[in-house]
């Protein structure tokens, strides 16, 4: 297993760029994400680290070599693709093998190897079962074992539960993590799902339009969003953003939205102009007391919480808030927002600006 | 708009008995949702109620008539498919128009005008009359496909699934805006779904099904803090409710084989002063407002919820006690 390390990578098709020089470093044994929408550049800067895309320019370390324009073959990955594609005519066992066997690998090491790694997968009993037969997840299960049995340098994972439903996709995200734990190989992954990367990674590089918007872990990047972008992809329902025209100055730990005075964390660079103030949907609460008021327009029924839905003079907010309290649609509510966790953006530039609580650890 | 009511509802394929003597009835306003995985026999559900499949026994009723013998256009049912399918060489204001014409429906082109353009302003695509259908995004695909329904004033909507190909955002606005427009426009809704964020945020009533059988009515309320069974309980909350041995905690009642523990009915002590059980942590996962903790208790995993900034470790030793726990029999029936 390795570390990879990806420096200024650039990949242009044509007049397009797909990935414009991105940095980052997955640490040996560590579950990386690639989160981004469709078409940010994630599932080629994936194939650019497997060598099935070769980069325009910058570095690809694997393992203390650099290998960016080194074939696939010559890089020893292994790729999980969406479709796990499986030799219809072979059975399980074959299937697995396949790898090993043409690598030249003597049979008895290849049946141990096989048994191994049926084993960690759970898989050990349909061996021998033809692979047509089998349920989605099983089918999924011979894919990702026939990754695994040649013990590769890295895996590299292109979104393998996008086609599942969602109550199985959640069991083979956890089976999948627990696996990861179990081997500890260094994995790639690429999803578009915010859950999956939050609930998966160890770590997340967010990529918008070929450029990284932010790298960290999970926690880090959801209270700490460098950008509006991240900000609103991170997080179901999303961050609340209300506009204003406005300014702070250094040190002040308070900014007037309206004509409101809402408290913040201290600022550590200053700005005026047209701001946006980022608030999570679980650090709003209802307080009579509350200055900012917002009304209710939908409240959405979630177990022991609700999503309450609320217009306000600067955009509408969605609230998590318990679910026995009341939000009656049409009634005007008092709100009170979590100072110590709010974000001020730039408008223009969608940039977070510093504040304190950039500063904790 | 109008009550539909199914009593002893049977469907078989074959030897596959889809649908086993449902009965229900969805009353006239009612946001009705079928919960159930893939197979449960929702969609042919939807389908018998259309009348594009026949029972093999039983009596479906729509407002004060039996329509057993009626055609599907006859029974005057609106349904929106999984995969909208929009007429690709009109524009959206003809594909909105276009049920309007049915020459069942003779409807006069003023009337139509008035019609389409309170629909399109109902779902926020008035300023795209004009487009080429498929000049549009995908949410807009399928607000447009919503839309052709809408246009109509049936009895009932009936709607399959009709989010699901969409992504997570739009999936979450539309959740919103198509409650507002079932409850503005007043409108009967039947609405088949696996998902179950879909089933508790709109509906008046969930149905959940299981294999054919319809095994619990209620509010999403009743359902998720009510559940009459093991299947039942696992259907809605997320994480899913951890099931364990009833005797692994004390008070059990007699006959219970199983309790269920919502994973924000466990109570955690992190110094192990509660009197609880001792469990090891295996796994923290941030999801950004909550921590799902892995855990496992004697031999059993078990999910909780923790602070996001809970500083737990892998290997730690907590300590746990149930909290408002349910229990069931060994048939997974609630024991109340």
């Amino acid at each position: 297993m390795a570390e990879i390390v990806i420096k200024n990578l650039r990949k242009e098709f044509g007049d397009f760029t797909a990935v414009q020089s991105s940095s980052f470093t997955i640490a040996d044994g560590e579950f990386f994400m690639l989160l981004g929408p469709s078409g940010c550049g994630k599932t080629t800067t994936l194939r650019m680290i497997a060598g099935l895309e070769l980069p325009t320019s910058g570095e690809i370390w694997l393992d203390g070599e650099e290998v960016s324009q080194r074939p696939a073959s010559k890089r020893d990955i292994a790729f999980v693709f969406q479709m796990f594609a499986l030799y219809p005519h072979m059975n399980v066992r074959r299937n697995i093998s396949y790898p090993l066997v043409s690598q030249g690998m003597s049979k008895a090491d290849v049946t141990a190897k096989v048994a191994e790694v049926a084993e960690i997968l759970g898989i050990a009993e349909i061996l021998d079962r033809p692979v047509s037969g089998l349920s989605g997840g099983d089918r999924q299960r011979v894919a990702l074992g026939r990754a695994i049995v040649r013990d590769p340098k890295a895996f590299m994972m292109d979104e393998p539960l996008g086609a599942l439903d969602a109550e199985f996709r959640e069991r083979m995200a956890e089976e999948l993590r627990a696996l990861h734990d179990r081997m500890n190989a260094t994995t790639v992954y690429v999803t578009h799902d915010q859950l999956e990367a939050m609930q998966m990674g160890d770590k997340i590089v967010v990529m918008n339009h070929g450029v990284v918007e932010q790298f960290g872990t999970p926690q880090d990047i959801y209270d700490k969003p460098a950008t509006m972008f991240v900000a609103d992809f991170i997080g179901s329902p999303a961050m609340n953003f209300l506009n204003f025209e406005g300014a702070i100055e250094v040190d002040a730990s308070s900014v007037s939205v309206g004509e409101h005075a809402l408290a913040v964390p201290a600022a550590r660079e200053g700005f005026s102009g047209k701001m946006v103030l980022g608030v999570r949907p679980e650090h709003i609460a209802f307080a009579d007391d509350g200055g900012y008021r917002g009304r209710v327009v939908a409240a959405e029924y979630l177990g022991t919480t609700q999503i309450v839905t609320l217009e306000t003079p600067h955009g509408d907010l969605k609230a998590r808030i318990p679910s026995g309290q009341q939000a009656a649609i049409g009634e005007q509510v008092g709100l009170r927002f979590n100072a110590a966790t709010l974000t001020l953006f730039d408008a223009r530039s969608g940039r977070a600006l510093q504040s304190a609580l950039h500063e904790e650890a | 708009m109008a009550d539909v009511t199914l009593s002893g509802v049977t469907k078989r394929f074959g030897h596959e008995t889809a649908v086993e003597d449902l009965s229900l009835s969805i009353s006239d306003g009612a946001f009705f949702v079928l919960l159930g995985p893939t197979g449960a026999g929702k969609t042919t559900t939807l389908r018998l109620i259309a009348g594009l499949e026949t029972p093999d026994a039983g009596d479906i009723r729509i407002g004060d008539r039996s329509v057993m013998s009626e055609t599907p256009a006859q029974r005057n049912v609106a349904m929106v498919f999984q995969q909208y399918s929009l007429y690709p060489h009109l524009t959206v204001r003809d594909n909105l128009s276009f049920p309007l014409r049915s020459p069942i429906l003779r409807t006069p082109e003023p009337e139509i005008a008035r019609k389409v353009g309170e629909v399109a302003e109902v779902l926020h695509i008035a300023h795209k009359l004009d487009n080429r259908s498929t000049a549009l995004s995908g949410g807009e695909m399928q607000r447009v496909s919503i839309g052709r329904a809408l246009v109509r004033d049936p009895a009932i909507y009936l709607m399959d699934e009709p989010l699901s190909s969409l992504d997570a955002k739009l999936r979450a606005d539309l959740r919103v805006e198509l409650k507002r427009i079932q409850a503005d426009l007043g409108a009967t809704m039947l609405y088949v779904t696996h998902d179950q964020i879909e089933a508790m945020t709109m509906a008046t009533d969930v149905g959940v099904l299981d294999t054919g059988r319809l095994v619990q009515v209620g509010s999403p309320r009743e359902i998720y803090e009510n559940p009459s069974s093991t299947y039942v309980a696992s259907r809605l909350g997320l994480p899913r409710i951890n099931l364990l041995p009833a005797d692994l905690f004390p008070g059990a009642p007699s006959g219970a084989a199983e309790i269920g523990l919502r994973p924000e009915h466990i109570d955690l002590d992190e110094s192990g002063g509660n009197g609880g059980l001792d469990a090891t942590v295996i796994r923290l996962e941030h999801l950004g407002d909550q921590t799902r903790l892995h855990l496992v208790c004697a031999g059993h995993d078990l999910t909780t919820l923790t602070d996001p900034h809970s500083t737990l470790q892998s290997g730690q030793t907590v300590s746990i006690r149930p909290r408002t726990p349910l229990y069931f029999d060994p048939q997974g029936e609630r024991i109340r």
